[in-house]
């Protein structure tokens, strides 16, 4: 079989190569240029569809809770000694989220969803003017979860475990507003490939995992099958002395697959209130 | 500008939310027979080894539903009647007053090859129990086993203690009549205690579409013979009727054993792995989605003839003798 001609194999080295080039973004990362931490807890909605489990959609109430760390690197840094933000072109961005869900079908049937994302952003200013600026570059996502569907005796839970590489894109304006400086940001991402695992149509989890029948999960993504996206407005407020702010935001998220013939539909929509850290290590 | 590009981004994030699942969720009677009807159309894995012409069935109970009223007992008994066509007692229809099955697998035959009051007259009141299996040692030095569930846990303690039992006598009688199945992993927990190397017990294809014959390879259930105490002496197992499901996997699996004798009567079959999914008025469907088949790749849907076909005769039975375990025994003394 000649690995380079799978579309998997290029895919897998793609990967690998952005994941690399993300880590060792980290390891130059300069120690005396300001960074942030953000934490940010969400409410809202969230629409299940599963059709391994049930051709009934399920939606309910869901919790989001999510931080973000954001530090500048050294490529293109200004030879200023201000290296704020607002003066870097490169900045790196790893986020983590946790999403957790109660849903409910018209029938009355009840579905829990749990989902974990890690994501490392590599992210290049390409716009700067003095009030806006705009951002965009790639990230490598890791996430997993699953569903469990109360009703169902025999096939109750469904698995999800997927790696993507995608295109973020971020712009914010500042203005003034009460004689204080707000921000507002808008940030989008969306999966380009990567890799996913999905059972083949009607496989059981017991012939997979237990049987080690393990053929045709692991699925190769691409906009066709896999149409996962995050978009976040945020307001940033400060608070005191530029060190700290209130954030305020909505944040969509959805992820659609289509994989062996078993569709998927996590359609979210969050309010989020959240606290901002800058720091600036010596 | 700026101000146009947030609307544009908003309008963005609105619209996506409408990226929803186009699902008719009526409960119209016509709109529950159809998704009835589409699951087991789509997921359903005997319609060609049943030989059920699907399409048909369709047509015969469309004409039936529209002076149905929904969510009516009715419909429920109607939509039963449907499913019961497929001859499958993994097929079943729930709701909260109800359960619709089909059990013709055993209700068919008159002789059930096993009685309560029989079995107490060989296990009695001093019995041993060990991780779901009853066990005693007869007083022909035979031992006897009786196990009837397969949901029933066993450890691998308790195994180990019973086959230290009875090491020493002539051979070992496994009752599993009236055992209509549980959990396969139990099935591999037993069977590699009585082989002496690794075999294929089963195999098994899953749907991997939508069509009837959309199905994968076969993917083998492989025993491999257990590190701990084996017996590898002569066995009889005892079937009847309503060996179902796993118990079913089990018998086709333990058949291929050298020292294994199948005995009693045709087993009630169940080769299918059962899933569930929901309709939209709430009640539930539950149906076979993966097909299992014997090492020779014959399917076992339909039950498994007995190495020697025995049955429990009248007379026999008034005398509280149990006509199959009296016949093991010869066997085994032979």
């Amino acid at each position: 079989m000649n690995r380079s001609a799978n579309p998997s194999f290029k895919s897998i080295r793609i990967i690998l190569l952005t994941l690399g080039v993300c880590l060792l973004q980290n390891l130059h990362a300069q120690s005396r240029d300001q960074k942030s931490l953000d934490w940010q807890l969400g409410a809202g909605n969230t629409y299940l569809y599963d059709d391994y489990l049930s051709p009934l959609p399920h939606e309910g109430a869901s919790l989001l809770f999510s931080s973000t760390g954001t530090k500048p690197l050294k490529w293109n840094l200004p030879d200023s000694l201000d290296r704020s933000f607002e003066n870097v072109k490169w900045t790196n961005q790893s986020n983590f989220t946790l999403n957790a869900v109660y849903g409910q079908s018209l029938a009355g049937s009840n579905m829990f969803h749990g989902n974990i994302e890690l994501k490392n952003s590599l992210i290049r200013k390409v716009i700067y003017r003095p009030t806006w600026s705009a951002s965009t570059g790639p990230y490598l996502l890791l996430g997993g979860g699953g569903r469990y569907c109360l009703q169902n005796g025999n096939n109750p839970g469904s698995l999800d475990i997927y790696l993507d590489f995608g295109l973020t894109v971020s712009t914010n304006y500042q203005f003034n507003f009460w004689k204080k400086q707000l921000k507002l940001t808008y940030q989008g991402s969306l999966a380009l490939s990567g890799l996913a695992f999905s059972p083949e149509y009607a496989e059981s989890y017991y012939e997979i995992f237990y049987l080690k029948n393990n053929k045709n999960i692991l699925k190769y993504t691409h906009p066709l099958n896999n149409q996962h996206w995050m978009q976040q407005l945020s307001l940033d407020v400060p608070l005191s002395h530029r060190k700290s702010s209130l954030r305020l935001s909505v944040r969509n998220d959805g992820h659609i697959t289509l994989f062996n013939n078993i569709r998927t539909r996590i359609l979210s929509t969050h309010f989020s209130v959240g606290y901002i850290r800058y720091f600036k290590i010596l | 500008m700026n101000m146009k590009r947030i609307a544009l981004f908003l309008f963005i994030m609105v619209s996506l939310q409408g990226c929803r699942e186009d699902v008719n969720e009526s409960t119209s009677s016509k709109n529950i027979f159809e998704s009835l009807w589409t699951i087991l159309d789509e997921k359903y894995c005997f319609f060609d080894a049943k030989n059920v012409d699907w399409d048909e069935i369709h047509d015969k109970y469309a004409a039936k539903i529209d002076t149905i009223p929904a969510n009516s007992e009715l419909l429920f008994n109607t939509l039963g009647e449907m499913i019961c066509e497929l001859k499958d007692g993994h097929v079943n229809l729930y709701a909260a007053e109800n359960v619709i099955r089909y059990w013709k697998w055993f209700e068919d035959f008159d002789n059930p090859n096993f009685s309560e009051k029989l079995e107490k007259a060989y296990l009695g009141t001093n019995y041993k129990i060990a991780s779901g299996l009853n066990y005693k040692m007869l007083n022909d030095s035979i031992g006897y086993i009786t196990y009837r569930s397969f949901s029933a846990s066993i450890t691998d303690a308790g195994l180990d203690y019973i086959l230290y039992y009875f090491k020493d006598c002539h051979g070992i009688i496994l009752d599993v009549r009236e055992n209509s199945g549980g959990n396969l992993s139990n099935v591999e927990k037993i069977a590699s205690r009585f082989t002496e190397k690794k075999i294929i017990g089963t195999y098994i294809r899953h749907k991997i579409g939508k069509g009837h014959n959309d199905f994968s390879d076969y993917c083998p259930m492989y025993i491999t013979p257990s590190t701990r105490n084996r017996y590898t002496k002569k066995v009889v197992i005892l079937t009847n009727r309503k060996c179902y499901s796993a118990t079913n996997t089990f018998i086709s699996t333990m058949r291929q054993l050298p020292n294994v004798t199948i005995m009693g009567d045709n087993t009630g079959g169940g080769g299918g792995f059962p899933i569930s999914s929901m309709l939209p008025n709430g009640w539930n469907v539950r149906f076979s989605s993966c097909s299992t088949y014997n090492s020779d790749h014959e399917l076992i849907e339909n039950g498994i003839v007995p190495d020697s076909v025995v049955s429990i005769t009248d007379s026999d039975s008034e005398k509280n003798i149990d006509t199959i375990i009296e016949k093991a025994r010869s066997f085994l003394k032979e």
